[in-house]
């Protein structure tokens, strides 16, 4: 299931002290890897997209396989959202 | 089918085994992208968790649902690819069959070739049995609607009772003929029967747009039975569209468009009248042996457009048929476009077709039901089929945007077009 959105929720990652140089590694490391994640993500939605306009067949023998595609993309959308948002809110939150 | 059309490969076939498979093998490169995608989410999450105090944060709780969620959708993604590649499996078999029939006429060696690949797909779980299913329900469908007549009304159901039991014998009589099918290498023999072609109008025109357009160029209610258009292109070569009308039965006794080129062609395979017309109507118009002719055909214009396709002097490249009493068997650069309403009764003399499609893979066929049949006879009605394929045009399938994209793209290249009509008679 793709969660709902979350305008405005904060994370709770920065410490209240400063962060040491191995923590903003850390968190470096894992805003490329979300990142990354997210560009993938990305591309498999621009990837549904197409194959749901080539998988454009008028015939109900294949109809199930056009909502199967249509509800990956949809999934995969909502889930491209969740990890932008993510990525953002982690680096708001260590990045000055 | 409820309202709308059903586009189909032709045949069991609903899409060509080489669309979906396409589909189920770039599906897959998906699934294994959003899979190492999950992977990098999960990583990024135990990246996190090396951070002191970061262990119970909500964010990295969040990460690991995203890893979770990305890997059932990856999961789903697979499955979805096996089941296309599955049926991709099924009907490719279906096609090759098809193939090797048709090539042990005209190329033994040829159809022998495909039987390596045929083994192969007989070999893999399940695909036997499921081209064993398909045949079973396309066999049952394949009258739906001819012998259930629509009228309910209680004057006319009794009269709706005969005609469906006579549609029902009609269907029996083809069937045991077997005539509807037309086997490879099918040719028209015995003599020409003489006919007369003249030239009732002439003038500019310009190129057919789509596919109720090229229904209705057709001639249906003209003088003239055959329409003949000679694009010339911006490279100078030339090539033509021919369109044919249906049976005229009130055309007198010199009408070539009449029941005996019906029957000389349907049941004896021998050259009709409105046949020969045809052809002498696009040397008439200047077509030469070798010169691409693409053919659109309404019901006995269909059932010429088949066996001129099928032999004839012309590279007959594109056919579109509606109500086509007979199936051809076309070479594989051949691509037919076939518009047929459930429970034409004109349709059905072609016993519902090739059951592994023919043609090229960019053949398909439209079938519409037809709302408020007030007669047996309305699907089989020209307007109907202008209306058919008005909603083909509509329907947004990939198969029709590329003939769109392709054929009539092309023939919107030509600098010119001539619009010819000739009325033919016997004699």
């Amino acid at each position: 299931m793709p969660s709902d959105g979350h305008p405005g929720r904060m994370y709770t990652i920065s410490a209240a002290t400063a962060p040491g140089s191995e923590d903003l590694w850390a968190v470096f490391s894992a805003l490329r890897l979300l990142e990354e994640a997210a560009d993938a993500v990305g591309g498999a939605c621009v990837q549904t997209s197409q194959l749901m306009d080539d998988a454009h067949w008028q015939n109900k023998g294949v109809q199930a396989l056009r909502w199967r595609l249509s509800e990956l993309h949809a999934q995969l959308v909502s889930e491209s959202d969740e990890l932008r948002f993510e990525h953002d809110s982690l680096a708001s939150a260590v990045l000055p | 089918m409820s309202g709308g059309v059903e586009i189909s490969s032709g045949g069991a076939i609903s899409v060509d085994s080489g669309a979906i498979r396409d589909i189920g093998r770039r599906l897959s490169l998906l699934a294994g992208q959003v899979n190492d995608a999950a992977g990098m989410v999960r990583d990024a999450q135990q990246v996190l968790m090396r951070i002191s105090g970061a262990r119970g944060d909500e964010l990295v709780g969040q990460l690991m649902a995203s890893a979770r969620r990305l890997n059932g959708t990856s999961f789903e993604g697979a499955w979805r690819a096996r089941s296309a590649q599955s049926m991709a499996d099924v009907f490719e078999l279906v096609e090759l069959r098809g193939q090797q029939a048709a090539l042990a006429v005209t190329d033994p060696a040829a159809a022998l070739r495909l039987e390596d690949r045929i083994e192969q797909l007989e070999a893999l779980p399940f695909v036997r049995e499921r081209v064993d299913q398909l045949k079973a329900d396309w066999l049952r469908h394949r009258f739906d609607g001819i012998t259930d007549q629509p009228w309910d009304d209680r004057l006319v159901a009794p009269l709706a009772g005969v005609v469906g039991g006579t549609m029902t014998m009609a269907i029996g009589e083809a069937l045991k003929l077997n005539r509807g099918v037309l086997p490879p290498g099918t040719v028209l023999t015995g003599d020409a029967p003489p006919v007369t072609v003249t030239k009732v109008s002439t003038g500019d025109a310009q190129p057919v747009r789509n596919l109720e357009d090229t229904m209705k160029r057709v001639p249906n209610g003209h003088k003239g039975q055959i329409v003949v258009e000679k694009y010339t292109m911006s490279d100078k070569s030339v090539r033509y569209v021919t369109y044919i009308d249906g049976t005229r039965p009130d055309g007198g006794p010199d009408e070539p468009w009449d029941m005996e080129s019906n029957a000389k062609m349907y049941l004896d395979r021998q050259k009709s009248a409105s046949q020969q017309a045809v052809l002498a109507a696009l040397a008439a118009a200047g077509a030469n042996a070798g010169d691409q002719v693409d053919i659109v055909g309404y019901s006995q214009g269909a059932m010429i457009g088949a066996f001129t396709a099928m032999d004839s002097p012309y590279d007959v490249k594109t056919v579109i048929a509606a109500g086509d009493p007979v199936a051809p068997t076309l070479r594989s650069g051949q691509t037919i476009v076939n518009l047929a309403n459930i429970a034409d009764p004109a349709h059905a003399l072609a016993l519902g077709g090739q059951f592994g499609g023919t043609g090229s893979p960019d053949s398909f066929t439209v079938e519409r039901d037809i709302p408020g049949r007030e007669s047996p006879i309305d699907p089989h009605l020209y307007p109907e089929y202008v209306e058919t394929a008005r909603q083909a045009d509509a329907s947004g399938d990939v198969r029709v945007q590329k003939l769109h994209d392709t054929f009539f793209a092309q023939l919107g290249e030509a600098t010119s077009v001539e619009r010819m009509e000739f009325s033919a008679k016997r004699g």
